[in-house]
């Protein structure tokens, strides 16, 4: 197996969750697409670690401080989506629009 | 092209599940489905990680991930998901200028990656990855590490400020 | 690593700051009392200021941690211009948040983490650094944000700031992640040693773009800035103020030093996409910026327009045209305040956000409508004011480098280009100044200005003053600062 596999996957995932982003109408189902995202670029950074710099594993620190980026918005993420329920009763985006321009 | 070998067979079983979950995930009307099959998804994540001799990273995978993170989008979804929405329409009209453009950006994205030459170093990781992590996480990385903990903090103190009645 | 050899007071002034968040968020706990609260605002002010006279002994500065994190003297000025903001911020919310939320004490710990993150910012050098330090940033301003739970366009504000912030976040990661895999290491201080023999891989450029549209979210460049002017509008007014100043110094500060100092060797990959960036920004912004009703989205146009002429500076690559960079930042970030301060005022006693409401304001509060006068003026460009001589180092520099080096003569294509979308500016600018000075107000009850507020616009309206008259330290501050990268 090498790194070009890897990437190769990482680079569909992240399209697909691309995809996902620009046509999903549900707040919470672009989250969900955005992680996807974010699990691809791990991926990434932790096939680069092991086949660039297997000795420094730079590349799996990197992914558990991404991991934990990645809890602290999503715990944000769902406050505030459960915030705009409460007021709008919808997390559809194109139904929420107060504003416009 | 695609050699089947002791170590190949596993990583294109996983590739076919991940690609297929991810599909999933974008793709289906109820949203509970979407999140169960993202959790299906992690799974494969861990697998990799696992592949890839990245052990602690696919425990930490399957907590947070699996365990934190799909269990408050359930939640979530629970409490703002009506049951008539499943049959709402769940993707917006951009769709198929969308999936064009997706395959483009995703065509020139595989092609640039494989026509690069990356420096390859022969496999000479540590025998257990913990304690080296452990190390690096308060010498050589104590910086983000501390920054980490700080922002933390401030999501909890955001999400209870934001999250409260 | 050895602990001994660490300079911990070149971390002085975070370590103050992030103290003084900690005590914010502890003493709001033990106290009960809602009228003690305001207190905690004050507190927040002095730690600043001791924050920043702390930075004024960090002298030469250094780096800590194997270059992970630099202490020069760009970061030094990044978080001095931070320091400053975040004082005139927290004097504009002292008055604004009175009332207008349950949690107090939280908003300005919040505040203050943010600055934290912002100056954390300017000074990380290291890839994981400057992401964590990033998304530090990002978060705490979309709880700020969406902190107003109780009115929708706030939330909605949160809302759209979050997934575009994600994907932004997720896009930047991908293109540093190929940085990471091409050089293997993450400090930039070893990537800027080792790009230029990896020019010509192809996964260079596509990186480069990568970054460029994670950065440009941040900076809420043309195509990146759609999140921009609904953040603006329904945010508070007083973080739509940070947003608006303090995000912008510490996105363009990363910027230069990604680019400029990390990856300088190979400006043929990017210089093309910063041109583009400009010149988009330059005309949508100032374009969209027209037909605005609310002045809270109006400025957002116009903010997205002045990142336009910033990337100029970046485009042109010269010593002369960084330095135009930051001192148009400072003078930017001086006006802006200066404008968003009169709007703070004013809509707390209104509670309007139309431009057609501020008809009549030079009866009304002559001295809000002057200093409305005097930032929009600095922000169209009109002599003497602080925009007028940012704007000129801005074009001079291009025009300078243009005929100085007869292979890049197409950059004098760039400051023709920002002259004209100038001109354009002040017709909206001054749609503002017809209302408040020709138009004969609807309701002609006087408008009081809270003093900790009128402070605070007395220091930003005579910085935009002082920045346009006598330019010649400030200059000389961006010309020592820049020489750290570049």
């Amino acid at each position: 197996m090498d790194l070009s596999h890897y990437l190769t996957l990482s680079a569909i995932i992240f399209s697909i969750g691309l995809y996902g982003v620009l046509t999903r109408r549900n707040a919470l189902a672009i989250l969900l697409s955005i992680e996807l995202m974010l699990n691809s670029v791990n991926i990434n950074l932790v096939a680069f670690s092991h086949f660039v710099t297997p000795a420094l594993l730079t590349g799996q620190i990197f992914v558990i401080f991404t991991i934990t980026i990645a809890a602290a918005e999503a715990a944000v993420g769902l406050a505030i989506i459960n915030s705009i329920y409460r007021s709008a009763k919808t997390v559809n985006c194109d139904e929420i629009n107060l504003m416009k321009g | 092209m695609i050699e089947l070998t002791a170590q190949t067979i596993p990583f294109y079983i996983l590739a076919v599940i991940a690609v297929i979950s991810a599909l999933a995930v974008v793709s289906l009307k109820n949203l509970v489905h979407s999140v169960l099959f993202l959790a299906l998804f992690f799974f494969c994540m861990a697998g990799f990680y696992i592949l890839l001799k990245a052990e602690f990273l696919a425990a930490v995978q399957i907590f947070v991930y699996v365990g934190g993170i799909t269990v408050l989008f359930l939640f979530l979804i629970m409490l703002t998901f009506k049951v008539a929405d499943k049959r709402l329409r769940q993707t917006n009209e951009q769709w198929l200028i969308a999936f064009v453009m997706v395959i483009l950006f995703g065509w020139l994205l595989v092609t640039g990656l494989s026509e690069t030459n990356w420096e390859i170093a022969e496999w000479s990781g540590p025998e257990k990855t913990i304690p080296v992590i452990g190390k690096l996480l308060l010498t050589t990385y104590i910086f983000p590490f501390e920054v980490v903990s700080v922002v933390l903090l401030a999501a909890l103190i955001g999400a209870i400020v934001i999250a409260r009645k | 690593m050895n602990w001994a050899f660490i300079d911990w007071t070149l971390l002085a002034p975070e370590i103050i700051v992030l103290i003084t968040a900690l005590l914010i968020f502890g003493l709001d706990l033990i106290w009960g009392d809602e009228s003690e609260r305001e207190t905690l605002g004050w507190l927040g002010i002095l730690g600043l200021i001791f924050a920043f006279y702390a930075t004024l002994a960090l002298g030469q500065g250094g780096e800590l941690f194997n270059h992970i994190y630099v202490v020069d003297s760009l970061s030094i000025f990044s978080k001095q211009i931070l320091l400053g903001i975040g004082v005139l911020i927290i004097l504009a919310s002292l008055d604004y948040i009175k009332g207008a939320t349950k949690y107090e004490g939280e908003y300005y710990g919040l505040l203050l983490l943010a600055i934290l993150a912002m100056m954390l910012i300017s000074s990380a050098a290291e890839l994981i650094t400057i992401f964590i330090c990033l998304e530090f940033a990002t978060l705490t301003c979309i709880i700020l944000s969406a902190y107003f739970k109780h009115e929708p366009k706030s939330t909605e504000a949160g809302l759209k700031y979050l997934l575009v912030g994600l994907l932004s976040a997720v896009v930047l990661l991908y293109g540093i992640s190929l940085v990471y895999g091409l050089t293997g290491t993450t400090t930039l201080y070893q990537i800027g040693g080792s790009i230029r023999k990896y020019a010509f891989q192809p996964v260079l450029f596509i990186s480069c773009i990568f970054l460029a549209a994670g950065f440009g979210f941040k900076i809420a460049a043309v195509p990146f800035h759609t999140w921009a002017p609904d953040t603006y509008e329904g945010a508070p007014t007083p973080i739509t103020a940070f947003l608006a100043t303090a995000s912008k110094v510490a996105g363009f500060v990363i910027l230069l030093r990604f680019f400029v100092g990390g990856l300088g060797d190979i400006e043929g990959h990017w210089i093309g996409i910063m041109v583009t960036l400009a010149v988009l920004s330059m005309s949508i912004g100032n374009l969209s910026a027209i037909p605005q009703t609310d002045i809270k989205r109006m400025l957002a146009y116009s903010s997205i327009a002045h990142a336009g002429y910033i990337l100029i500076g970046l485009a042109v690559l010269s010593r002369e045209s960084l330095t135009a960079v930051l001192f148009y930042l400072l003078a930017y970030a001086a006006a802006n305040l200066g404008a968003f301060l009169v709007i703070i005022a004013f809509s707390k006693w209104t509670d309007l956000h139309n431009i057609s409401d501020y008809a009549g304001l030079s009866k009304r509060s002559p001295l809000l409508a002057l200093s409305m006068l005097l930032a929009l003026m600095s922000m169209a460009g009109i002599p003497p004011l602080g925009g007028f001589i940012g704007k000129f180092y801005i074009f001079a520099g291009a025009v300078s480098e243009a005929v100085s080096d007869p292979e890049r003569l197409w950059l004098i294509g760039l400051p023709v280009w920002g002259v004209i979308f100038s001109i354009v500016s002040v017709y909206y600018y001054f749609g503002v100044i017809k209302a408040m000075y020709l138009v004969e107000p609807v309701d002609t009850q006087p408008i009081p200005i809270p003093v900790p507020l009128g402070l605070a616009l007395l220091i930003a309206i005579l910085l935009t003053l002082l920045i346009g008259i006598y330019p010649g330290p400030f200059l000389a501050l961006s010309e020592s600062a820049i020489q750290s990268i570049f």
